[in-house]
């Protein structure tokens, strides 16, 4: 369990943010993290999602992967650019 | 005696020169300074003063004006008209000084530098006049702030703001850093005297000066409108050093205008770009900051690049795009971070502002009235806390502004280099190239972001990194009309009153 810093960018939005996630944390909370900052308050929220789906590097990450894991993998450096979208 | 007439000795006394014999040449103007690089002696023959000006005609101009200047501030101190002013325009006189004064006063060391480093007694002899232009203006923005103090704390930061950490004045110290106080001189000239000041801000100040006047803000108006006329004769010398490098080095010219073209732009979107359409009220608005800029600033490159045979830079087009957009951007970032702000951002999307922003930049509803419609509807909803930014924006490795603030929602993409085992973020892909063809020369700055991860910002949280910016309760920013404006949205307008 560590805090860890990761950029991450809310497709439709304007920035990307610095977000602080754990890596104990899923993808799915990651995504809900990186979110929290953009849905409900630069973007509306979509009632057709269900939940989000998170990209790195172009690959489509499966929701219960750990972050941990990629970043021991060292597929997932401090900042990385993760993108995040709702998922239909 | 008789005065000999200026034309009598000028060409005398503009070479006056010393053929050293205690040091080498190289040692009393080493090429770190002067920049001369493969320039031959001989091809400084060619460098021809734009205006001629003699000591005794600077000091009798410049007394004329400072009285003017002077006498105009005073009679306006005891007319007490600052309580009369539209916040929303008072936050661009703020903004102003506080990111404008200390650029002066670097400027007053890079005139300093071509009056003792220049590589011909000519342009060493203007450095003179122009050195001590830069302290005027950094005098008279002091003494217009200072007067104000009474009436703002905010004004305060026209002194304070280049020894905090204010997020902006990083991005903007970080620039003038690298193209006044490092560059050598013929860098100085082409970055700033010609990019900078021939090409942005001697037109801006104009435009602020017209726009303050017309807000009723005569002693601002008349303080940029006397530091302009200096600006515009001084910044002219950098047209006989781009010549001359244009003849013996004409890439190095070229890439030292692409890239502080774009630096600068990018500091130009920030701030009078949002000062132009937010902060300038609506009703005294003469031209959107694209106009102004295709008008004045577009075309003023343009002949300058024809005339000096320079390129258009490689990335022209896109930034030709981002004219319609990276100001929103940064007016939004700046407005969702006000709290990291020393004056009070206008919202500026009233209704009426909305029709005149959509008449302006045809894109800008589905651009940015979507985002503005998510803010409204909180702060209409009671959840102001919700439109104020909780983390800190990813930011550029160049320009230290925020990642995807040139353009628009549609076009944030990812740019990054890894250099010497460190990861590095862009804001664009014109900044990427900045990079990446002189890294060595950005690889060690650290932005915001990096410090607080650093651990330089404690608490580790927003409260925390305003603290660490030297943000204060009395000049924190908050909304400039106090969400006033967002009333009108709680009712659904009809389309005939549209
Ligand atoms: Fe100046
Ligand atoms: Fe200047």
């Amino acid at each position: 369990m560590a805090l860890f810093p990761l950029y991450g960018y809310f497709k439709g939005d304007y920035i990307p943010r610095l977000i602080a996630v754990d890596t104990d944390d899923t993808f799915a909370q990651v995504a809900g993290k990186i979110a929290e900052h953009t849905v409900g308050r630069t973007l509306p929220n979509d009632p057709r999602a269900k939940g989000y789906v998170v990209t790195i590097d172009d690959e489509i990450i499966d929701p219960a992967e750990i972050l941990g894991a990629r970043v021991a993998a060292q597929k997932v450096q401090p900042l990385h650019w993760v993108d995040v979208n709702f998922a239909y | 005696m008789r005065l000999l007439n200026r034309d009598d000795w000028y060409d005398i006394g503009r070479d006056l020169d010393w053929t050293l014999t205690y040091v080498d040449h190289a040692e009393a103007f080493p090429d770190s300074w002067s920049g001369n690089g493969v320039v031959p002696a001989a091809a400084w023959d060619a460098w021809d003063e734009p205006y001629r000006v003699t000591y005794h005609d600077y000091v009798s101009v410049q007394r004329e004006k400072e009285g003017g200047a002077h006498a105009v501030r005073e009679a306006l101190k005891r007319a007490n008209i600052f309580h009369k002013l539209d916040p929303a325009h008072t936050a661009s006189s703020q903004m102003h000084m506080g990111t404008t004064c200390m650029v002066e006063q670097m400027a007053i060391t890079m005139q300093s530098r071509f009056c003792r480093f220049a590589p011909t007694p000519r342009w060493r002899n203007l450095g003179v006049y122009g050195m001590l232009d830069e302290i005027r203006h950094t005098q008279l923005d002091m003494a217009f702030s200072h007067d104000l103090l009474k009436d703002d704390q905010s004004f305060d930061w026209c002194q304070k703001a280049f020894h905090s950490n204010e997020w902006a004045v990083i991005a903007i110290r970080n620039f003038f850093d690298d193209v006044m106080l490092n560059a050598d001189c013929m860098e100085a000239a082409i970055a700033t005297s010609l990019t900078v000041e021939h090409g942005f801000t001697n037109i801006q100040f104009v435009a602020l000066a017209a726009d303050a006047m017309e807000a009723g803000d005569i002693d601002f108006s008349n303080l940029l409108s006397s530091i302009q006329t200096d600006e515009s004769r001084h910044a002219q010398c950098g047209f006989p050093a781009v010549e001359i490098l244009m003849k013996h080095d004409p890439k190095r010219a070229q890439h030292i205008f692409d890239v502080s073209f774009w630096r600068s732009f990018r500091l130009f979107q920030t701030l009078t770009g949002i000062s132009m359409d937010y902060y300038t009220p609506l009703h005294q608005r003469k031209m959107s900051f694209k106009e102004f800029m295709m008008e004045w600033v577009v075309t003023q490159h343009e002949r300058t690049i024809r005339d000096v045979g320079l390129q258009k830079p490689w990335y022209w087009d896109e930034f030709l795009a981002c004219l319609d957009h990276g100001h929103h951007a940064m007016q939004l970032g700046t407005w969702m971070y006000r709290p990291t702000l020393f004056w009070n951002p206008n919202a500026g999307v009233s209704r009426a502002e909305r029709k005149w922003l959509n008449s302006k930049y045809p894109g800008w509803e589905d651009s940015w009235g979507v985002i503005w419609d998510e803010i409204i509807r909180n702060v209409n909803d009671g959840a102001a806390e919700k439109t104020v930014g909780a983390t800190l924006p990813a930011l550029c490795n160049v320009t230290h502004l925020p990642i995807g603030a040139h353009w628009d929602r549609h076009h944030v993409s990812k740019q990054m280099s890894v250099y010497k085992g460190r990861t590095y973020y862009f804001d664009s892909n014109v900044s990427k190239w900045i990079f990446d063809s002189n890294p060595e020369r950005y690889a060690g700055s650290t932005n915001v972001v990096e410090r607080f991860l650093a651990g330089q910002i404690q608490p580790m949280d927003l409260g925390g990194a305003v603290q660490w910016m030297g943000l204060t309760p009395d000049v924190m920013g908050d909304d400039a009309y106090k969400y006033r404006w967002a009333a009108e949205y709680k009712s659904p307008v009809p389309m005939a009153a549209e």
